[in-house]
């Protein structure tokens, strides 16, 4: 029978433990401090791992709308016809809100309101990777400095707030969603104006919906009130939508109220977003 | 030379396949995937002992922290346990054994969890330890250890065919 080789180092194993530690404590207290420091590994590591992981998520979607697209005609006939029929009442009222706004501009003319509505630039991007382990609610994008990318832009998919880009690379970009768990955004509602704070939440997600808090307990809030970004925020641009308020109720403290949230964005089945290349510092120094 | 290299293509697909492929795979709105880093690091400790399972989760544990934003060095840390404590029970390896590997992964899994529920979630003011465990814990180990029969038979197959065991009495593994 062979002798068992012998290694080359012999170390107890508990020492190593603790040695390997040490090591990961100091990664992590490096990384939290002086976060630029790694910045080059990172970056190197990542354009490494991106093509990959582009490769992957094409074909993982090429494959998954095939099976899609077999299971959805039927669905997809039912629904054509719930929109045309939707079309129609929308056009109703597209005609009543256009005498409306006809209205509105009148009146407007009359006070000399300054439009306060501005139009954002977006450019659009593909989600290649998520950050799957339900810890985060990250993902990557497969844009990057290199495309005018920069950290602190607003992330959007179809009219809702979807993140902010914390990380950009030279071809990527990793953007924390406002379902994160450890992602504050401060809101506004609309009727009422009161400002709030929406947070991530891990335990209501299960149910679709994220944390809205500090809420004035004097606040008429109902329902349904949709919420958007709020001026105050430093790095969100205002009057982007984030969601419907539902379950308001009084906070024990006696004097806030807190409710959930749900977003208008379907983050279980997002593949591209818009990335809004405005910063918000800028449009506050002009 | 030959280990370390299939253990670095190891990690690479885990967490390549982690982050891409397998976010069809999940279900609900939590994301729970299977974790196949979890698994190749219970593979790895079973099979090889504390020290070598130690090295193969901290390094899986960068590639993840790198890959996924976050502050560098925790995953590292937590799956570095798990090899650690998975390389108690080196000692009891018999090839084709599932039962007792199956057990290490759901209860790594679980620490594994618990240990990001601690570090990531307890620090910022999350106490609703109950609904953790019921919707993220629970759901995460069933899930990892569905996929972790296949995933293991490989990984123990690639032990034995590709990186040829240094020992060829199975029952006295290095502890």
């Amino acid at each position: 029978m062979k002798e068992r080789q012998k290694p080359k180092y012999d170390m107890e194993p508990r020492y190593v433990l603790l040695i390997m530690t040490m090591i990961c404590i100091f990664l992590i207290f490096f990384s939290y401090k002086f976060s630029n420091i790694f910045d080059v590994a990172r970056t190197r590591m990542n354009s490494f791992l991106v093509p990959l992981q582009k490769g992957i998520t094409t074909l993982g979607t090429g494959i998954n709308n095939a099976v899609d697209n077999f299971e959805q005609v039927e669905a997809l006939q039912k629904e054509i016809a719930e929109l045309k029929a939707e079309n129609d009442r929308i056009t109703r009222e597209k005609e009543n809100i256009e005498q409306s706004l006809y209205d509105l501009e009148r009146y407007k003319q009359l006070l000399s309101l300054a439009d306060s509505y501005k139009n954002y630039t977006t450019v659009g991007a593909n989600i290649i990777a998520k950050d799957s382990s339900g810890y985060y609610a990250r993902f990557t994008l497969d844009k990057g400095y290199k495309d005018g990318i920069q950290v602190d832009m607003n992330v959007l998919a179809g009219a809702g707030l979807v993140g902010i880009i914390t990380e950009v690379g030279p071809n990527y970009s990793i953007v924390r969603s406002i379902i994160d768990d450890n992602n504050y955004v401060s809101a506004i509602v609309t009727k009422t104006d009161d400002n709030c704070i929406v947070c991530g939440n891990l335990e209501l997600l299960s149910m679709g919906y994220i944390e809205i808090r500090d809420l004035s307990i004097n606040t008429e809030v109902r329902n349904n009130y949709k919420v958007y970004t709020s001026p105050l925020s430093d790095k969100y641009l205002p009057d982007i939508l984030i969601g419907y308020i539902s379950n308001i109720q009084n906070e024990n403290d006696g004097l806030t109220k807190t409710g959930y949230l749900t977003p208008v964005v379907d983050f279980e089945h997002l593949n591209t977003v818009l990335i809004i290349t405005d910063l918000k510092k800028n449009l506050t120094e002009e | 030379m030959v280990v370390v290299l299939v253990y670095a293509v190891e990690i690479l697909i885990a967490v390549l396949l982690k982050t891409t492929l397998f976010t069809h795979l999940a279900f609900g709105y939590y994301n729970i995937v299977p974790d196949l880093i979890v698994m190749i690091v219970v593979a790895a400790a079973y099979q090889r002992g504390k020290t070598k399972g130690m090295f193969v989760g901290f390094f899986a544990g960068l590639v993840l922290d790198i890959a996924s934003g976050g502050y560098l060095g925790v995953f590292a840390l937590f799956y570095m346990f798990l090899g650690y404590l998975n390389g108690f029970l080196a000692k009891y390896y018999v090839q084709n054994d599932i039962l007792l590997p199956l057990m290490m992964s759901a209860a790594s899994e679980f620490l594994f969890a618990f240990m990001c529920y601690v570090f990531l979630f307890l620090t910022h003011g999350r106490t609703h330890l109950g609904a953790y465990i019921l919707y993220q814990m629970i759901p995460l180990a069933i899930y990892t250890c569905i996929v972790f029969i296949p995933v293991y038979r490989i990984l123990d197959l690639i032990y034995w065919k590709v990186t040829k065991p240094l020992y060829t009495d199975y029952s006295k593994v290095e502890t």
